[in-house]
This record gives C-alpha cells, structure tokens and sequence, in this order.
C-alpha cells in the first residue's frame, strides 16, 4: 500500500537531504491524494513535509521494543517457527532470543530501554546489563555473548535498585561564626 | 605461522549440473563503512562462505542499494593477479545505466568516491539436496577493500548504449582481494538467504525484489 511505503521512508526523507528524489515526492503526492483527495501544489516543497506528517499520522505505526540489523536472519536450531528478520520480528520472538540466546544481542539494533549494552576496562567491550524489574523472570544468567574470542565478555545482570527511604542524617554543631552587623540606612520614606 | 595450511584436503568430482553463465540484471551496491564486519559470520569450515551480513546502525541509514540493468547488461570477472610473493584477486563489475538524468549525473558522482561492496546475482543455482540448493547464486565482490569506480564512459552516438553510461568498477591498482569473491548463502535454504538480502534493501528499490 502506498501509504506504507511512505510511512516506511518518511524519516530519511526528513531528516537527510538525498533521500528526497522525485519518486519519493510522486509517492507522496499519491498518498496525499488518496488520502485528502485533494491535489498536491507540486512547487511547494515545506508542504511535502507538512504532507508526510499528514501521512505519518493517518495510520499509527507500529512500534517495537527490538530491531534487528540490516541483514541479519535469526535462527533456532530445529525451530523454523523463530526464524526472522528485521522485516518479520516480533517484540515477542525477541523477548524469546534474549532469554534462551542472548548471545545474539550483537545482532539486534536497537533494544527496550531496560537493556544497556557498555563497556568497562575490566570486563571488556559489549556487556549487556539489564536494569528494570522485569529482569527476575527473564532468567539470563552470565552467558557469553561474543564467540571466537579466548575471554569474551559477559553478560551482566544488575538487580533494580530498591529506593531507600533517605537517611537524615544531623550535621553536628558547628560554631557559628558571628555574622557582621547590617547596616540599614534609614531612607526618606521610613523616616516618613 | 600455521602448519598445515594452504594444502589441498579435498577432491573435485565432475559437476552433473548444467552450469549457467552470467549474473542477473539486478545487483546491490553497499558502502563499504556500512558493513558491519564484526556481527558478518563465515561458515565454521569455509572462509570463503557468508552466512551473515550484517550493516551497522548508522547516519545516514546504511542500506543495499539496487541497480537495475537491462537484458544482461551487467558483467562480472575474478581474475587472480600474481605478485612476486603473494597471490591476489581482481574483482570486476560493469554495469551499464541507460538514462542520463541530472540524478543519474549526481549517483555516479557520488559513486566516483566512493568504495562499496556489491552484491551479485548469478544466473547459475545449483541443486544440491545435501548442502543446499542454491549455494552458487549470490556472491558478494570486494570484502577486504571494497571496490570503485575504475572508469566511466558515455558516448552519446554508441549504437550499443544509445548515449547511456558504462561504468565499470573493480578492486583498486595496488590493494587487491585476498580471496575469490565470497559466496553468500544464509541459513541453509535460498529462501532465508533472499529474506536476509531483502532486510538489507534501501526503500528506492522496487517492492518484492530480491529475487
């Protein structure tokens, strides 16, 4: 559907320059019309902009907690149920490769915002750390996530942090230092 | 230095199958910054096997770019170069663009400075019911250095080319491949290899290829 389509390349279009070749623009203006049903003033080029947030709006996008990388194909051995790409992944076939492979986390793009992926001196690059609450269930244990390397790093799970009630603690006495006298100089209208 | 490499392990037995030449009229080109190496995967006993390739997560968005020839118009050679020590390999593509629009003018611009790594398709798709039917069709050109535009020719009166351009790219003068052109086949069937290829297209090629 054309509509799709347009959905599909509006945030380059947007966002990078070379991304608005007149074919995009023609798909555009397609949408525009079939949508609005009204013709598109062809010489205006802010009102492609205005037009694809039109577009954009029309339909609500889909939104995923999980993207693959460009190319990448998932697969579980014995399981063709789970194989995907970026095209056909779920947030749910995710949620099922972080927990019975989460070696595969080089693979993914982008991840839900429980999920950090750093790096520190000690333990070497790419650890995941998972950080909200969720994390109990979800069962990943230290589990190497780089192959082919001697020491590959490991995956990381830091518990959530419990919120403690803060501590008030009384600062002990301290001389206080005689504070200098205020000079207040009368004015006109106090003596008044 | 290893011991025991660069020995001949295996035999070659005849080939039953027709073999086919040629490459199909569609193939993709990816800047070379864009592939991401460390998530790309090899088959355990084959270097030569791509089973993964993967693009980083970049700005601008790093995409598999199609070009669209016409009637076999796109052309393909490896030909190994010897050095006084070593071996290397020349990789080849002409492809040839039958329009010569201002955006046309500003791609080959574009492409004159840069290096990709192209994709291609070969006509050939050997049947082997043991390792895979379709191992021998998509082969990916300039893994270890990319390639570029090694010449560019339009020649408004040529009767072949009706005033469109030949472009022909290839491994640089000096920095040549290390390997033949790699076979790219992902997760044991043509159909996830095409799925994978299909995720890396850029929204400007036509719906549903990757055929």
């Amino acid at each position: 559907m054309i509509i799709d389509d347009v959905q599909s390349f509006s945030r380059d279009f947007i966002n990078f320059k070379p991304f608005r070749t007149s074919g995009r623009k023609a798909k555009i203006r397609e949408a525009y019309k079939l949508l609005t049903g009204k013709n598109f003033r062809v010489s205006c080029s802010t009102c492609y902009i205005e037009a694809l947030m039109l577009i954009v709006n029309s339909q609500p996008m889909a939104s995923r907690n999980y993207e693959l990388k460009r190319g990448v194909l998932l697969q579980a051995f014995g399981d063709a149920s789970k194989t995907c790409t970026n095209d056909t992944l779920t947030d749910e076939l995710a949620e099922w490769y972080m927990k019975n492979q989460p070696e595969k986390i080089i693979y993914f793009s982008k991840l839900p915002p429980w999920y950090k992926v750093v790096s520190t001196p000690e333990t070497g690059p790419a650890k995941l750390f998972q950080t909200n609450r969720n994390f109990a269930r979800r069962n990943i244990n230290e589990t190497n996530i780089v192959k082919g390397s001697s020491e590959p790093p490991k995956i990381v799970i830091i518990p959530p942090k419990v919120t403690e009630a803060p501590k008030v603690i009384e600062a002990p006495a301290e001389p206080v230092a005689a504070e200098p006298k205020k000079i207040v100089r009368k004015t006109s209208k106090a003596r008044k | 230095m290893t011991i025991g490499c660069n020995q001949i392990v295996a035999c070659i037995l005849k080939n039953c199958e027709n073999l086919v030449p040629g490459i199909k009229d569609k193939a993709y080109l990816i800047n070379y910054d864009c592939v991401d190496k460390d998530a790309s995967t090899f088959d355990a006993n084959n270097p030569l096997w791509l089973t993964q390739l993967a693009l980083k997560t970049l700005s601008p968005p790093c995409y598999a770019f199609c070009i669209e020839g016409y009637n076999f118009s796109n052309e393909h050679k490896v030909t190994m170069v010897k050095k006084t020590y070593q071996k290397t390999w020349d990789h080849s593509f002409v492809f040839r663009l039958f329009d010569n629009t201002p955006e046309d003018k500003l791609w080959i611009e574009n492409l004159k400075d840069s290096r990709f790594v192209v994709i291609i398709e070969n006509v050939y798709n050997k049947q082997d019911a043991t390792l895979g039917n379709g191992r021998t069709v998509f082969e990916v050109l300039g893994w270890d250095f990319g390639l570029e535009l090694n010449a560019a020719e339009r020649d408004a009166n040529s009767d072949e080319m009706l005033g469109g351009w030949l472009l022909t790219t290839g491994t640089s003068d000096k920095m040549k491949e290390s390997s033949v052109p790699l076979s790219y086949f992902v997760g044991g069937t043509i159909t996830a290899t095409k799925a994978a290829l299909h995720s890396l297209l850029a929204p400007c090629c036509p719906a549903g290829t990757a055929h």
